[in-house]
């Protein structure tokens, strides 16, 4: 008896959801319309639970603050990952040290198995974007908002976008190195390979900034990628026989390897 | 070569905002490494938790992004006494629905003058947002459906077809109906067990 009487106020519950659904899909049959105005009038649970209903429909279809939620969930998490307040400022050292995929690790084992490497797996093997984060300003203000949209969307992967950015900064400033500097890098993630190089060696020409190491380390990839093996060789063989310069040693295990493949 | 300082503490308050507007998470990135610290400091201090002060932190964040939309919006202090300001007001109103009644503690000058400063306005602001909280309680824990839930129902809600659905999903019509009963149903009782759900009526009437 006892689960008859479940059973149908089961039935009952289940109708109702169906009534409720149908009216929010607007497809109520004649029956279900009187029913629900029905239950409308006489029912104040049901009332509240349609506008209960109403409220989560609403909330659902807010796309863009469950988004920002998301991130915001997702940005938590990752810090949780991280230790709850480290700091992700880095020095230039730190960054550029793990720019390269050998250091910390010595000579990646990857990197060296006894495999023919295409030009283009070793390129995507050494270069990696998202540890590029060199952390100077590329700006004289902080408040100006295309530099920082600039900003937002290199660090967000956005690249696209951040070159255009990036460009519209050069028209008004085109000496200023870091943007150029990051240009390049937009660049090479966008795959516009002859524009990152030449963005490069307009660093590398320049001769007194604190971007010519990088220019031409990212150059010799540049050329790795799309210039063919002959040119990645010579540059980076510049960088390696120069003493002093910090990419020296990633240079010559690079040289090692293409020597190896090819 | 020398060291480079990080632009991160530089973002004005401005591009804060243009950032919030764009939902960016390099912008909500810099805020938490900024000011979550002192956040969660403040909750822990008044009988919360570091979760309570991950869902405030959440929360102030999306208050101040509605409030970016409404085209009367005028930062009229700095962005961190506004987020401040906005935090403890949610967390007041928190614990006020609940059975914590102790009084307030602020942890130190900036977070109390900051909060102080703007609370009037602030509370304003918030009583006309009691939807926002509830919306809020909603979007969290369709969130913690899984992704097949999420499509589902958020696919019915724009009246896309069960067929349709099912198409997208690569489901059959009926386990899109199943689906759908259930992953409702689910997210309904989710709401109802939350204890905040409750709080927030009666912080209403």
């Amino acid at each position: 008896m006892i689960r008859n009487t479940k059973t149908t106020s089961n039935m009952k519950n289940d109708y109702k959801q169906r009534l409720i659904d149908n009216y929010f899909e607007k497809c109520l049959t004649g029956k279900e319309q009187k029913d629900f105005d029905k239950l409308m009038a006489t029912d104040s649970e049901f009332q509240e639970y349609v506008s209960f209903e109403e409220s989560i429909r609403k909330a659902i279809e807010q796309d863009d603050i469950i988004d920002f939620r998301r991130k915001i969930s997702n940005t938590i998490s990752s810090k949780h990952r991280q230790g709850l307040f480290k700091k992700i400022t880095h020095s230039y050292w730190k960054y550029a040290a793990t720019v390269v995929l050998f250091v910390g690790v010595g000579v990646s084992a990857m990197f060296f198995i006894n495999n023919h490497n295409s030009n283009d797996k070793l390129f995507e093997r050494t270069f990696n974007s998202s540890k590029i984060h060199i952390s100077r300003a590329p700006i004289s203000s902080a408040s100006s908002v295309t530099i920082v949209e600039a900003m937002l969307n290199y660090h967000e992967g956005n690249y696209y976008n951040a070159a255009g950015y990036f460009e519209e900064l050069l028209e008004k400033d085109a000496d200023n190195i870091a943007v150029r500097f990051y240009l390049g890098i937009s660049y090479m993630e966008t795959e516009d390979f002859d524009k990152a190089a030449d963005a490069f060696r307009y660093i590398i020409s320049d001769q007194d900034n604190l971007y010519i190491e990088h220019a031409e380390w990212y150059l010799s990839l540049c050329f790795l990628k799309e210039e063919g093996i002959d040119k990645a060789i010579n540059q980076l063989t510049i960088i390696s026989q120069n003493e002093d310069n910090y990419y020296k040693e990633k240079a010559g295990k690079l040289l090692t390897k293409i020597n190896k493949d090819f | 070569m020398q060291q480079i300082k990080s632009t991160m503490n530089q973002i004005s308050d401005e591009a804060i905002l243009e950032g919030i507007k764009l939902r960016s998470q390099f912008i909500v990135s810099h805020l938490y490494e900024e000011l979550f610290p002192f956040l969660s400091k403040f909750v822990q201090a008044n009988s919360g938790t570091e979760e309570d002060a991950e869902d405030i932190f959440q929360e102030a964040l999306i208050v101040v992004y509605q409030k970016l939309s409404s085209l009367d919006f005028e930062l009229t202090s700095s962005f961190k006494s506004f987020f401040f300001g906005v935090s403890r007001m949610l967390w007041l109103r928190k614990i006020t629905s609940s059975d914590i009644d102790d009084e307030m503690v602020d942890l130190d000058e900036v977070f109390t003058a900051s909060a102080l400063a703007h609370e009037s306005d602030i509370a304003q602001e918030l009583k006309l947002d009691t939807d926002v909280m509830m919306m809020g309680l909603y979007q969290k824990y369709f969130l913690k459906l899984n992704e097949e839930c999420q499509q589902v129902l958020r696919l019915s809600m724009r009246k896309v077809s069960q067929k349709e659905i099912a198409e997208e999903l690569g489901i059959t019509v009926n386990y899109v109906k199943t689906r759908k009963f259930m992953c409702k149903k689910q997210l309904i009782e989710n709401i109802k067990n939350d204890p905040q759900y409750k709080n927030y009526f009666e912080y209403e009437k």
